[in-house]
């Protein structure tokens, strides 16, 4: 092949590529701020499918649930149900622990939800203004859940180790 | 006689077991948590104990040495010897006699009633057989025309209140039901009020007999396991200053603490059974101020010299 043939053959080809891209750096362009885009503020679509589980049968009060941590009863509210009723679990927490049930329900059904929810229960579990029974019941749900999904064992094994030891000693 | 009903919640406020209650709020109970009871007794025949024998090897054969085995029917023998008698805080047709007996100072609660008062069970017999001891008088508690001597701890009388239920809800309202292993291990708390562990002496009666107040009797009683009362818990607990607590071990919490904490083992149970057991649990297990130990003594005795 004579030097001619082979500029004709392989160096025009990636001379007219880099012409191209040359004359089209707008579309280029656009193609990276979409991206971008879609990453730091979801169309209502992909939002959509992050829920998608839930968001078809999602009556109006279930579509605005509160995270976990502001679920839990407060320890003056114990309190308060204790001194009514002295013998037995306080009902704010009987709730308490109902809600964690459908949580945990959600998180067993979608990976989305069971990030949102196993990093709810770590806050839950280490909120330093928390009533040590709820941490307690959000460390045996946190516990829980790992147990069912391994990738967040080591993320349990974080949390509990933060988690004071009255706290551990109780989810147990 | 609901007289008569009505005069035993006014006067009871033994450490935990009972609570000061207005005939008004009293009136608005129904039959519900009675019928509800049966129910819970004749499921009792049926307690599921998958992962019961894995939580006994793993915990000291502590159902084992408290329940006396792992099945349905040693469940059952257990609440059958401590809890016999049934009513709800409307049943016209219950008594004590003498009335008298249950006026003593040791029982009197001086402080102000609280507003409000909620109460899902309260074993009041070995309450009515200490009240006995320390008078020195015969009492008999009427039940539905029967007359029943009260001469031991184990008598069984137990009080089910509106706080004996069925259903919760979660956090959107949607209402749920409750195991009845929730409420199992309510009736084995109660049901642990029944034994005199140990047993009371002469000098221990004289204790109580010298209390002006239901405070003083807490904080001087010697027979501390005689009925496992509730102790008021300590300066700086999450419920100081109530009578949640226990201060001895093998008390009523601890015992229905083992229950939850067994149930919630079950590895095939929902995520709500699972949730509720595992706040049952953490409940008792919060109100202990000792440590357990590893041997329970469940037996009951009477008056020792």
């Amino acid at each position: 092949m004579s030097s001619r043939s082979l500029l004709i053959a392989v160096v025009l080809p990636w001379v007219a590529i880099l012409l191209y891209q040359a004359l089209n750096p707008v579309q280029k362009k656009e193609n990276v701020q979409l991206q971008d885009f879609s990453v730091i503020a979801p169309t209502p679509a992909a939002s959509s499918s992050v829920f998608q589980s839930q968001s078809s049968s999602m009556t109006t009060s279930e579509s605005v649930r509160k995270p976990i941590l502001e679920l839990a009863p407060t320890q003056k509210m114990l309190r308060k149900e204790v001194m009514e009723n002295v013998h037995q679990t306080p009902p704010s927490m009987l709730k308490f622990a109902a809600t964690l049930a459908a949580r945990l329900d959600e998180a067993e059904a979608s990976e989305e939800a069971a990030d949102r929810v196993f990093f709810e229960l770590k806050d839950c579990v280490l909120n330093p203004a928390g009533a040590i029974n709820t941490q307690a019941l959000c460390l045996s749900n946190a516990k829980r859940l790992a147990g069912k999904k391994p990738r967040f064992q080591s993320h349990y094994e974080d949390t509990e180790s933060r988690a004071s030891d009255e706290v551990v000693r109780l989810s147990r | 006689m609901r007289s008569g009903i009505v005069f035993i919640l006014l006067i009871m406020s033994l450490a935990g077991c009972g609570e000061k209650k207005s005939q008004t709020e009293s009136s608005s109970v129904s039959q519900a948590p009675v019928i509800l009871l049966q129910s819970d007794l004749q499921e009792l025949n049926k307690i599921d104990t998958t992962g019961f024998e894995e939580f006994d090897q793993t915990h000291y054969r502590l159902m084992t040495k408290i329940f006396g085995g792992l099945s349905p029917q040693n469940f059952k023998a257990f609440l059958d010897a401590r809890l016999k008698y049934f009513f709800s805080e409307t049943d016209p047709d219950v008594d004590v006699v003498p009335r008298s007996v249950m006026d003593q100072s040791w029982m009197r609660d001086d402080r102000k009633a609280t507003q409000r008062v909620v109460r899902g069970a309260a074993n009041i017999g070995t309450q009515f057989w200490l009240a006995a001891l320390v008078a020195q008088t015969p009492v008999t508690f009427i039940f539905h025309g029967a007359r029943i001597p009260i001469t031991s701890s184990r008598v069984g009388i137990m009080l089910i209140g509106e706080g004996y239920v069925s259903e919760t809800e979660n956090d959107v309202g949607k209402r749920v039901s409750l195991p009845v292993a929730y409420r199992h291990s309510m009736l084995f708390h109660e049901a642990r009020h029944s034994d005199c562990t140990g047993g009371i002496s002469q000098s221990d009666v004289a204790v109580i007999r010298n209390s002006r107040n239901v405070r003083e009797f807490a904080a001087r009683n010697t027979a501390k396991e005689c009925g496992h009362l509730h102790v008021y818990c300590p300066r700086g607990h999450q419920f100081e200053g109530y009578a949640a607590c226990d201060g001895t071990a093998w008390g009523s919490y601890a015992i229905g603490a083992v229950y939850a904490k067994a149930v919630a083992n079950n590895p095939n149970q929902s995520n709500l059974d699972f949730n509720i057991m595992k706040a049952t649990a953490i409940d008792s297990e919060s109100r202990l101020l000792v440590p357990l130990g590893t041997n329970p003594d469940v037996s009951s005795s009477g008056l020792r010299d």
